[in-house]
């Protein structure tokens, strides 16, 4: 059998890009690079042009996965709170039992983004949403299941299409339908909203600004629907404001029509009414609430920490949007903003942590971290250069890792950073996010870090210190 | 129409993109393409192809399966190809091709049959 192929991601709790490179996609001119760049010191590696295509492609898609991050007041949120959740479930985990390779936890929240609900239409463009139970009518056209993973995926996927072709194939169905053959994607949500609205044009036209408005309310899938079925009433059903709207060449002004779309939803609770994850009706969310709240610390009022991945790049987006609005419709129109404007947001809005493993073989894989490091979500480490900050990414790899290996959330179990079969370590995979892999297991500093950070958290009355 | 739904493990992506490669653009259009992709297991992950599912004119079908042929005669590993094909008879043109198919590669497996429609109903 073929060994399991372990996949790029991006997590989207802590937003950091796990990129696996496969040794067929590393030519003789990188692989003379990434020997010969010191491990420790990621800024060195200079990989931008030596990848070949695909690799851009992936990039970019995990790029946009992390703009969504930044944009999307669900995901947002959910970030969040779960980045809140992984540092009390250590603690508490670190109070139970020193020994971490017998951590063992269900966190049923962190699997929000996996719930799929059932969706369906019947004709006359009636669409239903419900869970397992729900009972749906038997003349149904067709059914499909499907997460918010899903329905981010599908939307990264079709502005990784719009940014890869040109502007002026960005809405041609017949162009998109030839790019969905030639690349693997995640469409089913797409297929879904097509099929409903018998018209591939229109989905693509206006598929990203609808997800991106599904992400402003606590239950995406439900939203997803509710929009689908007012988009059906205004511009499948033939009128003379559909006509006119739809004859604009795009960008047209999508954003203003899904708000307008959110604002008739009938919701069962104010905005923002509630911190949970899971168990929550559905309400409207605002992303400045999020994006500018903090966790305090129960010590010290004065200390606080926001989102250290998204916190100080959302802030930021949201500065920016002030004074200037197409920041406001980047993640919902990729292809037609400036390309000067497109190429700064793919600088300054890169994720600031990208693990990347070259998978070279015969126990001789690389591994580099690179990234922006705008770290300031740790408060009391404000400087991205002071050595520290490295300190504090290392750490709160650590403890993500073990969390997710224990609790299954967010873990695929052949995800690995580290390529050593030796080492005692590697079985247990409680290290699966550490980012600093010596070449040897010898010198690696993971367990130290780990039975470092247990012993900080492990306090003689047990109490919870964040 | 004919069906043909292949697997080859971590080569499935590769072999479609061999086949995609070997046709003209209009034939391209004329079938529809629909990959099975690998559980997501809560991360934003890249997609990973693990079946392939192509629609086509019955008389299409022979450009393809001749492709399929020519990437195994190139293919130096591959631990199993499954092929499952509808729309046509094993006497046909098209099923004697895949019959020697598997008659020259011992990793292929052909079966026929009805499959299941893509895309629907909890599956991508």
């Amino acid at each position: 059998m073929c060994a399991m192929r372990i996949r790029s991601h991006i997590d989207l709790c802590f937003f950091v890009v796990f990129a696996h490179i496969p040794r067929e996609q590393i030519g003789n001119e990188l692989l003379q690079v990434i020997m010969t760049t010191p491990m420790h010191d990621g800024s060195l590696l200079d990989i931008g042009n030596r990848l070949p295509l695909r690799s851009h492609q992936v990039m970019f898609h995990e790029n946009y996965h992390y703009w969504q991050g930044l944009r999307l007041p669900f995901l947002f949120r959910y970030a969040f709170l779960a980045f809140r959740k992984i540092l009390i479930v250590f603690k508490r985990l670190s109070n139970e039992n020193s020994d971490f390779h017998t951590w063992d936890c269900l966190l049923p929240e962190l699997h929000r983004l996996d719930l799929k609900p059932r969706v369906g239409y019947a004709p006359g463009g009636t669409i239903y949403w419900g869970g397992t139970e729900a009972n749906f009518p038997r003349d149904l056209v067709a059914e499909y299941s499907f997460s918010p993973i899903d329905l981010l995926e599908s939307a990264a996927s079709v502005a990784e299409f719009q940014v890869m072709t040109s502007r002026d194939e960005a809405a041609n169905a017949l162009a998109f339908s030839r790019w969905a053959k030639h690349n693997a994607a995640y469409l089913a949500p797409f297929k879904f909203a097509a099929e409903l609205l018998g018209n591939e044009q229109l989905t693509l036209r206006l598929f990203l600004p609808l997800v991106n408005a599904a992400f402003h309310t606590t239950e995406p899938t439900r939203a997803f629907v509710e929009l689908l079925a007012r988009v059906w009433g205004n511009f499948v059903v033939k009128s003379d404001f559909a006509k006119r709207f739809l004859d604009q060449p795009e960008p047209c002004r999508w954003k203003d029509v899904f708000d307008h779309f959110l604002d008739d939803i009938k919701y069962e609770a104010p905005p923002d009414s509630c911190g949970e994850i899971l168990g929550t009706k559905f309400y409207r969310l605002n992303l400045d609430n999020w994006v500018f709240s903090r966790i305090v610390s129960p010590q010290s009022k004065s200390d606080y920490i926001i989102h250290p991945f998204l916190g100080p790049a959302a802030r930021r987006w949201c500065e920016l949007e002030k004074t200037n609005p197409a920041y406001s419709w980047l993640l919902g129109q990729p292809a037609w903003v400036d390309t000067r404007m497109m190429e700064g947001c793919m600088n300054d809005f890169a994720p600031p942590l990208s693990i990347i493993r070259f998978h070279l073989g015969g126990g001789q894989d690389r591994v580099f971290c690179i990234g922006r490091g705008d770290f300031s979500g740790f408060t009391t480490v404000h400087d991205g250069s002071d050595p520290r900050s490295k300190g504090l990414i290392a750490d709160c790899m650590t403890m993500y890792g073990a969390v997710r290996r224990a609790s299954g959330a967010h873990f695929d179990g052949e995800q690995r950073t580290c390529h050593h079969l030796n080492c005692p370590e590697y079985a247990h995979n409680y290290c699966n996010a550490y980012p600093i892999i010596p070449r040897s297991y010898t010198a690696c500093g993971f367990p130290d870090r780990i039975n470092r950070l247990i012993k900080l958290r492990r306090k003689a009355d047990g109490d919870v210190e964040i | 129409m004919a069906m043909l739904r292949f697997e080859a493990g971590d080569n499935t992506e590769e072999l479609l993109q061999y086949v995609l490669d070997g046709l003209d653009q209009d034939l391209i259009d004329q079938m529809s393409v629909d990959r099975d992709l690998e559980e997501m297991s809560g991360l934003a992950s890249e997609p990973i192809t693990t079946a392939v599912t192509i629609t086509v004119a019955t008389t299409s079908i022979l450009a393809i399966t001749r492709l399929i042929e020519r990437w195994l005669e190139h293919k130096r590993q591959l631990d199993t190809l499954r092929i499952v094909a509808d729309g046509f008879r094993q006497s046909d043109e098209v099923g004697k091709s895949l019959a020697s198919l598997a008659a020259k590669h011992s990793a292929v497996s052909i079966s026929y049959g009805l499959m299941k429609e893509p895309g629907k109903a909890g599956k991508h």
